[in-house]
């Protein structure tokens, strides 16, 4: 009886320990949450910013799916369905549009990678250090000129009467620019990677710039040529970057840039053949038409494709190589 | 396997430019420094000077000295990854200060070990034959020879980030191994690891060297590699040699106060002694006596700076009175931390020796009277 006595009995928890537990749980969240209070505070600023410029204008959805009538306010105005999608579509310049802004988006990103990597690998490559630091702002500079500014510069060279390229080279054939859709690829893709590819080497550059010396010193230990250390080290080390400067360009291949299609030709009617792209259209359609729901079907069609285009691709990374997808 | 021999040996590092156009305060502030290094030229700043050394054929030699010594700058050089200022480099009598890096028959293991990313650790190993244009029957043969000594035939089809860091230096000193250098050249190769996977990694590289005979210079900061692998240590500070000898001689016999403070854990003591009569030295209110050896180096000096390593202390109910400080248990030893008036000294006594000291508790330690040295107040010279 006594051995029994000694057996202490298994009882369930007193509902005063799980209070107490309680209140201290609740304690510690209060303790976390003052100290993050400041860290919140600093957020709110850029939060507003993202809900009141990015978020609210998601709103304007709905503008895609009614016939807009001002007269009587967008939220009164009736719902039209797909309408305006129909209507986007079935005009005679989708095709086109679409055509031109996924072809050259296609063309650009390729071509743009090629072109930014080979600009950082020789700038990482010169060794004076002094020549690179004036070399650096001046390829970037063109970034920085506005669209405006860079149709000037771009009549400056095609101005059918005193273009420089119809005053030297096509003296005695001058060509009219302006009014042949032909050459508009090739001038539009000499303008952007004019303008742009500068500034996109200079994040390869930051890349090449971090990775380690010693890997291109075991090299030349090793007897690698440069063109074998760029193929084995710096290329390698370069394809995360490559990956999500990819991922993020395929996202935007049904956006362009308004001002190098619009300002650059002049808004010439008679290129759009090749200069049409989406963003322009929108712009035409608004000017002309005074249709705002095909506009905004017009943008939804560009960010739900997106959208779709960077989870297919991401997905796409992680099956072939998990270390560098997005997400 | 090659001999090596570095005949007074310059590298000058120029000044920093102070032409530029942004950072011209900073620039001209930079320059001040460096002008105001203890070693400089109007050319820059010394990183190497005046060094010489023999390298014997299959020989481990260990560059060891604090950060900015010079010992990285030297290994470059011989590397030919760096120009050399002034000196000349031989290697099997012939001069190479000239010679492109791969034409050198020598490789090399950096800290990182340097692999590369994209490789698999077969491409890793088979790439320095591949750049020599070898038959890829006799890369594979090499390279399959070389995974099988350092046991990593099951990971030949690894990429470098799924290898631990063991893996990783074994890949490096199996890229190194497999061309047959004449030379290996070590710039820390295991400043990166955790301490266990250090003493295996260093045992792994001993029993390497044993197995292949290589001649090997290898550079560290840390005292420990130097001691437990080198067969001779060159001990350096501010570009110059210290001291070189093998591991004891440089343990047992530091030649300056520099070399004696630098080897050994914990550091060595430091007292200010005062010769009282030949053959004794007053060291915290003792008497204590010298070894025959260096009986009279003290003779005629005013005071004498006194070297006892913690490890060389006895305790000793007649000896030098200490006040236990704070007290550490390292494996089987227990560091005494004791003060004595201004004076703080470790003393280093077994586990097995008795009680546990506490803080504040009075011991009585004597210095083994033969494992003293002596060094010159304001030189730092050994005096025997």
């Amino acid at each position: 009886m006594a051995a029994e006595s000694n057996v202490q009995p298994i009882v369930p928890r007193s509902s005063q320990y799980d209070n107490l537990l309680a209140q201290r749980k609740k304690n510690r969240r209060k303790a976390q949450a003052r100290s993050a209070l400041p860290l919140y505070l600093m957020m709110l600023p850029g939060l507003i910013y993202i809900i009141c410029n990015n978020y609210l204008p998601m709103f304007g959805i709905l503008i895609a799916f009614k016939k807009v009538n001002f007269s009587i306010g967008i939220f009164e105005s009736p719902w039209c369905g797909l309408d305006n999608f129909e209507f986007l579509f079935k005009t005679k310049d989708a095709w086109i549009m679409i055509r031109n802004t996924v072809c050259y988006n296609l063309v650009w990103i390729l071509l743009g990678l090629v072109i930014s990597i080979t600009i950082a690998i020789l700038m990482a490559e010169i060794s004076n250090r002094k020549a690179a630091k004036i070399i650096q702002p001046v390829i970037c500079f063109p970034s920085m000129v506005s669209a405006v500014i860079l149709s000037f510069l771009v009549y400056g060279f095609l101005s059918k009467s005193y273009g420089f390229l119809n005053t030297t080279i096509y003296k005695d054939h001058p060509i009219n620019w302006y009014a042949s859709a032909q050459y508009w690829p090739f001038i539009l893709t000499i303008v952007h990677f004019w303008q742009s590819s500068g500034q996109s080497s200079i994040i390869y550059m930051a890349s090449i710039g971090g990775i380690d010396k010693g890997l291109y010193e075991s090299a030349r230990i090793d007897g690698a040529s440069k063109m074998q250390q760029i193929r084995h080290i710096t290329l390698p080390m370069l394809r995360p970057m490559i990956t999500l400067m990819m991922l993020m360009a395929i996202g935007k291949i049904f956006n362009s840039d308004f001002g190098m299609f619009y300002q650059v030709p002049l808004g010439q009617g008679l290129l759009i053949k090749t200069t049409q792209t989406i963003d322009t259209y929108v712009y035409r359609a608004l000017l002309e038409m005074n249709n705002v729901g095909m506009s905004s079907a017009a943008s939804v069609f560009q960010a739900i494709i997106g959208f779709l285009l960077v989870i297919i691709s991401n997905a796409i990374v992680r099956k072939v190589d998990s270390e560098n997808a997005l997400f | 396997m090659s001999e090596l021999s570095l005949e007074n040996l310059v590298k000058i590092y120029p000044f920093t430019s102070t032409r530029r156009l942004f950072g011209r305060k900073q620039a001209r502030d930079m320059l001040a420094r460096e002008q105001a290094m203890p070693y400089t030229t109007n050319e820059g700043v010394i990183a190497v000077q005046q060094f010489s050394l023999e390298i014997k054929n299959g020989e481990f030699v260990v560059l060891l000295g604090p950060s900015g010594s010079g010992k990285t700058s030297v290994l470059r050089m011989v590397a030919g990854l760096e120009s050399v200022s002034d000196g000349t480099i031989r290697m099997d009598g012939k001069v190479i200060n000239d010679t492109p890096p791969p034409d050198r028959n020598m490789a090399m293991i950096f800290q990182n070990y340097s692999l590369y990313p994209g490789f698999t650790v077969y491409d890793n190993l088979a790439y320095p034959l591949r750049n020599l244009h070898m038959p890829r029957a006799q890369v594979d043969e090499k390279v399959r020879a070389v995974a099988g000594l350092l046991e990593m035939t099951p990971l030949l089809d690894r990429r470098p980030s799924e290898l631990s860091g063991g893996q990783q230096q074994r890949t490096a000193i199996g890229r190194a191994l497999v061309r047959d250098p004449g030379i290996f050249l070590m710039d820390e190769p295991m400043s990166n690891q955790d301490p266990a996977l250090k003493a295996r990694l260093r045992e792994e590289l001993k029993r390497i060297h044993r197995k292949l005979g290589t001649t090997i210079l290898y550079v560290t900061h840390d005292q420990t590699d130097a001691l437990r692998l080198g067969d001779r240590i060159v001990l350096m500070q501010d570009g110059m040699i210290v001291q070189a000898g093998t591991p004891q001689e440089l343990y047992q016999h530091p030649r300056n106060l520099y070399c004696a403070t630098f080897l050994g854990t914990p550091q060595m003591n430091v007292f200010r002694g005062i010769p009282v009569q030949e053959g004794k030295i007053r060291l915290m209110g003792r008497d204590i006596s010298l070894p025959e050896s260096i009986k009279k180096a003290a003779g005629g000096m005013a005071a004498v700076t006194v070297g006892i390593r913690p490890v060389h202390f006895v305790p000793d109910p007649r000896g030098i009175e200490g006040t236990v400080d704070y007290t550490e248990s390292i494996e089987a030893e227990c560091h005494l931390h004791l003060k004595h008036g201004n004076e703080a000294f470790t003393v280093v006594v077994p586990k097995t020796s008795g009680r546990p000291y506490s803080r504040g508790e009075t011991v009585r330690v004597m210095p083994e009277t033969d494992r003293i040295h002596l060094f010159h107040p304001q030189t730092g010279i050994r005096l025997d």
